[in-house]
């Protein structure tokens, strides 16, 4: 219920990034999550990937000299869940329902980062995931700030404020975010 | 109790020394066998009538050359292309199910290679019952079943490279890539009636008249590694007998000291009774074959006679020489279409247990036989 790992087919050409908000449009309601990592390798662990390719060549062009890889290998992305929307109603809060089996994951729009991420209070599913560390956290509020345009400060801020009050126990952690935040 | 390898540990090195007697024996007879193919060579078409004259209509099977059969090629250069390699693989009807049915999987490569042509790995299966194998013939039932499907399996793989590589060869010079023989050697049985084995016989001949029609930029090979075939051998004896002591030759000794790696032989055509008949059989489509060394291994190629022009032939050379430098010595292509191909011994018992639930559900209970039902419970 709080995270959920899924495959993704296109590591290579459309690579997720640490903390981005995917969401899961399928089930009760709208899914919302950060990633929290990603994981690659041969889809049979029976098969080792093996280095393949010349000195100096790169993976893109290791990949295209070698079309099956890309068809071999799978990522499986896990990502905390922050929040849902149900009946057009954004709750950063997590869902009533997990998010369906086999159900395609998507990068969310800034919009809906922005609505989710509500002023910092995805903050508090996503703190309380271990899974999202440090990193994770300051990572997934550079994303929605981005998203957030010109209301990029305000936002910055009022997560801030957010963070203060979650982690006011823990000032070395708020510390080591606050400084992950920065530019 | 499994294999006791503590006796059979104390056997092996009595074996390999044995082994290494043979091998020891079978350097001369190479030398000799590799004498005669100079003694051919050096007039060809003299030798040939020779060994047509003592071999011609005996049940031997042997190999006559195109041109010199001493000739080795090197490796051509390779353009762009798209490999498709197919493999198949199959569960048997088996006689102790509940309801006896057959499975085949169908898999495929294709790696295009600067050519714009999307990849694919993938399999397809299917599912019939014993007696769809066996269809339109009462003398069928009298085959094996085992033989029936690797027959349909045969035939599948065959067709299925057609789907794959008539595309293919619209978008760019395109190589399809076979494991084991290119003929159907099932279709020639004495176990099976002409009426059973006429369907299987006219698809081949149609997906190998596809094939065809798509003429130069279609090359088209079916890979056998480490071959044992010996037709070569077999025309060499007659120029120079070996003596009777000698170790049998396969046509691998005699290549792997003359090609160098990514070299291949001369093309030959097999003049193999058995073979004639499967030809007889699929008229137009005779075969013709080169060996290829790729390392250490002397790989058999077969392609059908009309696929031989030069410029397929060369195609087909490099890319199996390229294939194989990518996968350790084995064409990747048909590696990636093996992996997608194989059922597992899982795969096997999954299948099973599913038929029977199934089958169950249906209400369809045959009664466990004995050796069956021992051999499920194990019980001590």
């Amino acid at each position: 219920m709080r995270a959920f790992e899924c495959a993704y087919s296109r590591y290579t050409s459309e690579p997720f990034a640490l903390g981005q908000m995917l969401v899961v449009r399928e089930g009760r309601c709208d899914t919302f999550g950060v990633v929290t990592g990603s994981e690659s390798g041969p889809d049979d662990p029976s098969r080792p990937l093996v280095p393949r390719g010349d000195p100096g060549q790169s993976a893109a062009a290791v990949m295209a000299d070698n079309p099956e890889i890309e068809m071999l290998l799978r990522t499986t992305l896990t990502v905390a869940i922050c929040g849902h929307i149900d009946r057009e109603v954004a709750r950063p809060a997590l869902p009533p329902m997990p998010p369906p089996l086999l159900a395609e994951v998507q990068a969310a729009t800034d919009e809906e980062k922005v609505r989710i991420a509500d002023e910092g209070r995805f903050l508090v599913p996503l703190l309380a995931n271990p899974a999202a560390d440090d990193a994770v956290v300051a990572a997934a509020i550079r994303e929605v700030a981005r998203a957030a345009g010109p209301g990029e400060r305000p936002f910055l801020v009022a997560a801030g404020k957010e963070l203060a009050r979650l982690l006011k126990a823990e000032p070395s952690r708020l510390t080591s975010i606050l400084r992950a935040v920065e530019p | 109790m499994t294999l006791r390898m503590d006796t059979v540990a104390a056997e092996l090195p009595a074996l390999i020394a044995r082994h290494e007697e043979t091998r020891a024996a079978a350097g001369e007879a190479i030398e000799g066998a590799r004498n005669a193919l100079r003694e051919w060579s050096d007039d060809p078409v003299a030798a040939s009538a020779r060994i047509e004259q003592a071999l011609g209509g005996q049940a031997v099977p042997y190999a006559l050359a195109e041109d010199d059969p001493a000739a080795t090629c090197p490796t051509p250069s390779l353009g762009p292309v798209t490999v498709i390699g197919v493999d198949g693989s199959s569960i048997t009807p088996n006689r102790f199910s509940t309801v006896r049915c057959y499975a085949i999987n169908i898999g495929h490569a294709l790696l295009p290679y600067g050519v714009p042509v999307e990849p694919s790995l993938d399999a397809v299966a299917e599912v019939g019952l014993d007696g769809d194998l066996l269809e339109g013939s009462a003398g069928m039932r009298q085959a094996p079943r085992g033989l029936a499907t690797r027959l349909l399996r045969d035939v599948r793989e065959l067709e299925c490279g057609v789907e794959l590589a008539v595309p293919a060869a619209e978008a760019g010079p395109a190589v399809l890539l076979l494991d084991g023989t290119l003929l159907p050697w099932d279709l020639h049985t004495r176990q099976a009636s002409d009426e059973a084995l006429a369907p299987y016989r006219n698809r081949t001949i149609e997906a190998l008249d596809r094939i065809r029609a798509c003429g130069e930029p279609l090359s088209m090979g079916a890979y056998i590694s480490a071959s044992a075939a010996r037709e070569v051998v077999a025309a060499l004896d007659v120029l120079a007998p070996s003596p009777p002591s000698a170790p049998p030759l396969t046509d691998g000794d005699v290549f792997r000291g003359l090609l160098q790696p990514g070299e291949r032989s001369a093309i030959f055509h097999s003049r193999s009774s058995r073979r004639g008949s499967v030809e007889s059989l699929l008229p137009g489509h005779e075969v013709a074959l080169f060996y290829l060394r790729v390392g250490d291994d002397i790989a058999r190629v077969e392609l059908p006679a009309w696929a031989a022009t030069p410029t397929q032939v060369d195609r087909l050379h490099a890319t199996l020489v390229d294939q194989c430098e990518r996968c350790e010595g084995y064409p990747r292509a048909l590696q990636e279409a093996h992996e997608q191909a194989v059922i597992s011994a899982s795969d096997r018992e999954q299948f099973e247990r599913l038929l029977d639930r199934l089958a169950g559900d249906a209400g369809i209970r045959a009664p466990l036989n004995g050796k069956q039902q021992s051999k499920r419970r194990r019980s001590i």
